[in-house]
């Protein structure tokens, strides 16, 4: 029975660490996705130079899912004329369509602030603010990826080990 | 949407709820100012008012509603559809036409580079004028402008403000659509400063016909030259014509046996001869009716109409 509900314990820490090591991952293909967005973004700005409601709408169908919906919702409340900023509609867009589990609040806090720079600025500016984000996205992932090999073994032995020191402390 | 909808949309919310908590008629309302920390001023039935808090007009400007930097800039943000930089082209030329064909004249910081304009930042002054359409207001005028061939070349001779562009469009709106007098033909539209058809995203706004195409926002010379080559219009319509090139333009079009309407800023007939490109233009005969408005009655009044050797056939 010991030996069981001792395996039982050690599978379970482990699992974890192994959940811990995907979601480091998995925020990395985010942060990806979400700088190919914007790279869309930018391309759509630079060639058709239409209003952004209306590039929101078509990035929405060459996205991943996750960044679907919010493009989508947020385009909607651009079209409707709400009496909001594009500040204030891009971070309640964010809020309400954006559940990426793997991002972190660091991620959440840059993307939203990329909605407040929006908006106003010439062609020129508007380019080279969301060139600035992508570099900024860039080096966030550039050090994430530089971690990985290292992060995910470290989650992968402290799920195991984890589990045998509370196996060993209980015993 | 109705005119009022159309208009609140591009203010921020406190601006918003003035208007619409007012008992203002939109249709009698012709112009709103916005002046960064000065009140909003508005021009309805002719006459100035500020606009207060609660939405009420006033002659006294002390109580008239401030309007804040933030204010000015959210406003930009809503008239541009959160894309100021889609709007480079426009702001160039000092202004956007909205949905409703309302035009949102623009003042700030102009900033150049070699070739002229490049771009107006911190605009602190709007002018939003809004459009008028007199559906009708050619009946008078086209009997005379119809001939054995269909309509004859003719020139709206007009001070500013008297109407000239709201005549021509319901000439253009009558000679697509059709009726008694004319019969429906391809109309081609160039228009250069967007007031004739006030197109919103390429759509006319104002109603020009059902067998009208508009060239927007483009170089009266190269849109009539465009027109004749794509299009093949049976009657062009340009607004205030004026350069050398404007009038080569509408000879070419007129040998290709397009007929042409066009507008010119002017008093009288003899006013325009003044200029030596007129004319020489109105020598060569290229107009055979002259339509003078006059600019101190109502927009639109006909003063008098001329035909190719300077009489007058209708006052």
């Amino acid at each position: 029975m010991k030996l069981i509900g001792s395996l039982l314990v050690i599978v379970a820490t482990t699992l974890m660490g192994a959940y811990y090591s995907n979601k480091y991952k998995m925020r990395i293909k985010s942060l990806l996705e979400m700088y190919r967005m914007l790279q869309m973004l930018s391309g759509e700005i630079e060639f058709s130079r239409g209003v952004l409601g209306e590039s929101f709408l078509r990035l929405g169908n060459r996205v991943a899912k996750e960044y679907q919906v919010f493009l989508q919702q947020l385009s909607y409340r651009l079209a409707e004329g709400n009496g909001q900023t594009l500040e204030e509609n891009w971070k309640q867009a964010v809020e309400e369509h954006l559940h990426i589990t793997y991002l972190t609040k660091e991620d959440y806090d840059l993307f939203i602030s990329l909605g407040e720079q929006l908006g106003y600025l010439d062609y020129e500016m508007e380019l080279k603010t969301i060139s600035m984000y992508m570099d900024r996205l860039q080096l966030k992932i550039s050090n994430l990826e530089k971690e990985m090999t290292t992060k995910c073994k470290l989650y992968h032995t402290l799920g195991i080990a984890s589990g045998c020191l509370f196996v060993l402390f209980i015993i | 949407m109705d005119r009022k909808e159309q208009l609140v949309k591009i203010f921020p919310r406190n601006i918003k709820e003035i208007f619409l908590s007012s008992s203002l008629d939109f249709k009698r309302l012709q112009e709103i100012r916005l002046r960064i920390n000065r009140p909003i001023i508005i021009n309805y039935n002719n006459k100035e008012y500020y606009i207060t808090k609660d939405g009420q007009l006033e002659k006294n400007g002390d109580r008239g509603y401030i309007v804040s930097r933030n204010e000015m800039r959210e406003t930009m943000e809503f008239v541009s559809s959160y894309s100021l930089y889609a709007y480079e082209e426009e702001i160039k030329q000092g202004f956007i036409t909205i949905q409703g064909g309302h035009r949102v004249g623009l003042a700030g910081k102009v900033v150049l580079d070699g070739q002229g304009i490049k771009f107006i930042k911190y605009i602190s002054f709007i002018n939003i004028r809004l459009s008028h359409e007199k559906i009708g207001c050619a009946n008078n005028v086209l009997p005379f402008l119809v001939g054995k061939e269909g309509i004859k070349n003719t020139l709206i001779i007009s001070p500013p403000r008297a109407g000239k562009t709201t005549l021509l469009r319901d000439i253009v709106r009558q000679c697509s659509n059709g009726n008694d007098v004319i019969k429906g033909m391809s109309v081609g539209v160039v228009d250069e400063r967007s007031e004739i058809g006030a197109c919103y995203m390429g759509e006319p706004q104002n109603d020009l016909g059902i067998r009208t195409d508009v060239l927007d926002s483009c170089p009266k010379a190269m849109g009539i030259m465009m027109l004749i080559r794509t299009m093949a219009p049976e009657l062009i319509a340009v607004d205030e014509i004026g350069t050398k090139e404007d009038i080569e333009a509408i000879s070419y079009g007129s040998n290709c046996g397009c007929s042409i309407i066009a507008t010119i800023h002017g008093n009288s007939l003899e006013d325009l001869e003044k200029k030596p490109i007129i004319k020489e233009m109105i020598e060569k005969k290229l107009f055979s009716r002259f339509v003078i408005l006059s600019g101190n009655h109502s927009v639109g009044t006909i003063s008098h109409i001329l035909d190719e050797h300077k009489n007058i056939i209708y006052q």
